[in-house]
């Protein structure tokens, strides 16, 4: 693994991106300032063998996490993961049928040496799609850089559609349609176009998809059932908008009691996830897993709050239901010396031991890459990376893309640019 | 061993790229004319004077809060069609739960649902998305 600077400049790339879904490229910073959230030149590349290295431990990963998943259930656990009640019949329930579920990515701590770590499990409502998928893939056809890209996200995931939704259609006796929905409060863009990429690999795949913003999600009083404003039966519905956020809403009793009833709503990703998309999710694999000598070294040691070692001063404080690295700390020998701002963490916390992310520094200073490794119907699919000027990832990071195997072009035979 | 997409060709994103080109200009989401709307209506359907519908209503007859996809500002005597949902204007919860005021009268062509999101959830300042 090796940080590329001086990568080809696409001319016209910004408006280019843009046009094929990046639209929040531009990242308005607190100070007014506007930058670009695609970096446009540097890249990383890697080896095959560290790419099929990285494949095998992300299904490794999910296996494990499939794994405590049974023991979360079987130990009834979800106090300790303070999930609450009424969420735990729909998550019995689904971990058993297994609905539809067709993506997740794993946060990976990676710097081409030792094995890769997980870092947490963004199993519910996972972002960066769109430049994973589309973005990154263009550029690397259009560049030429590269002989290969870890990027089997759209084969993947439109496989992932028929399979799940075939299943589907088998066990009902109908074909579903399949509405596709985001909330109006994520104005970035973002969010909409992960649901209209979502939306091409649906359509591809074979079904009707339909756009549904969530606040228009009509609960109708009659038949319990939910519906869209054109008065739709919502069959299944992908939702980008988590689990936990969503049995808070006024219709959250709702949603969980209609999706218990025969012909409810089937809503994806499932509620199990929110058994993995808790940083509760950390301590219990490290508490599985931590001392297995082939499994333990893709995890970082991981904690419940009030369970760490009285002999830490080094660790990472997360909040459980945090997002996007909000409420996370850094403490060094005891004291806090990062934190991000944030309403999270009344919940409860989780310690893991601090490992920092590596860093590629370039002529522009420090990079800290935090690989997105994803997941499509429980598979390795892809990656996507992420990097910051400083140890936690947040929102204002940059997205740099990848390749595999790349070649400097020779003295004379370089691409005219 | 594969890692990549089969086909080495640009993919077809077309509602994404649609989707894109309307961010781009401006579009907000969606448009108005698909909108839920409330409006009291007597057992067959016909549009009445809101106040039969307050929950405070003491007469007699048989008036609903009736949803649907139907066209904001239509007048009283207007027979609305099948397909909407009845709602009793005395069962506060249903009412709420329809995204409409608990009590009072519920002026015709308010719109409703809004039950998920709208930052009646445990908001925290961030996107959706993780």
């Amino acid at each position: 693994m090796r940080r590329i600077e001086s990568g080809v400049v696409r001319p016209g790339w910004e408006a280019e991106i843009e046009a094929q879904g990046l639209v929040y490229n531009r990242t308005h910073l607190p100070g007014g300032e506007v930058r670009s959230y695609w970096r446009e030149g540097p890249f990383y590349d890697f080896s095959m063998a560290e790419i099929q290295m990285l494949e095998s431990a992300v299904s490794q990963l999910f296996e494990m996490c499939v794994v405590a998943g049974d023991h979360v259930i079987e130990h009834d656990l979800f106090d300790r993961m303070r999930i609450p009640p009424m969420a735990r019949p729909l998550i019995r329930r689904t971990w058993a049928e297994e609905p539809p579920s067709i993506y997740g990515r794993f946060d990976l701590r990676y710097d081409g040496e030792g094995p890769p770590k997980l870092l947490e499990f963004n199993a519910d409502t996972p972002t960066g799609l769109v430049e994973s998928a589309v973005t990154q893939w263009n550029w690397h056809l259009f560049t030429g850089q590269g002989r290969d890209q870890w990027n089997a996200l759209h084969d993947k995931l439109v496989a992932a559609w028929q399979r799940n939704l075939l299943k589907w259609e088998r066990r009902t006796g109908f074909r579903p349609r399949v509405h596709l929905a985001w909330t109006s409060e994520e104005t970035s863009g973002e969010d909409r176009m992960t649901v209209a990429y979502l939306m091409d690999t649906v359509v591809q795949a074979g079904y009707e998809a339909i756009e549904l913003i969530v606040e228009d999600i009509v609960l109708d009083d009659g038949d319990a059932r939910f519906y869209d404003p054109q008065g739709r039966h919502l069959d299944v519905v992908f939702k980008l908008y988590p689990w936990e956020w969503l049995i808070e809403d006024e219709f959250g009793p709702a949603v969980l009691a209609d999706a218990m009833r025969p012909g409810g709503t089937t809503w994806i990703e499932p509620a199990y996830k929110m058994m993995w998309s808790t940083k509760a999710l950390l301590p219990i694999l490290w508490q599985l897993f931590g001392n297995d000598p082939v499994l333990g070294k893709f995890l970082v040691p991981a904690y419940f709050a009030d369970e760490m070692p009285s002999s830490w001063r080094e660790y990472v404080r997360k909040p459980l239901w945090g997002r996007e690295g909000a409420n996370v700390a850094i403490v060094r020998d005891g004291v806090v010396t990062e934190e991000m701002p944030g309403r999270y963490g009344t919940e409860g916390f989780v310690v893991q031991e601090f490992v920092p992310l590596p860093n590629f520094t370039g002529a522009d200073g420090p990079h800290y890459p935090a690989l997105g490794a994803w997941v499509v119907d429980g598979e390795p699919a892809g990656l996507g990376i992420r990097e910051s000027d400083g140890l936690i990832t947040d929102n204002l990071s940059y997205f740099v893309p990848h390749t595999i195997d790349y070649g400097p072009p020779r003295a004379g035979r370089g691409r005219a640019t | 061993m594969a890692v990549s997409n089969r086909v080495r060709a640009a993919l077809t994103t077309t509602v994404l790229a649609t989707a894109a080109t309307g961010f781009m200009a401006g579009c907000g989401a969606g448009g108005d004319e698909d909108e839920q709307v409330a409006y009291c209506t007597d057992e067959n359907g016909e549009i009445v004077d809101d106040d039969y519908c307050d929950d405070g209503y003491r007469g007699g007859g048989l008036f609903f809060l009736y949803l649907g996809g139907f066209r904001p500002g239509l007048p009283i005597g207007s027979r609305l069609p099948a397909g909407g949902t009845r709602i009793d204007p005395k069962d506060s919860a249903a009412r709420s739960r329809a995204g409409l005021p608990s009590t009072g009268k519920v002026t015709g062509g308010t719109r409703v649902s809004g039950g998920i999101g709208s930052g009646i959830g445990g908001r925290a300042g961030t996107g959706a998305g993780s």
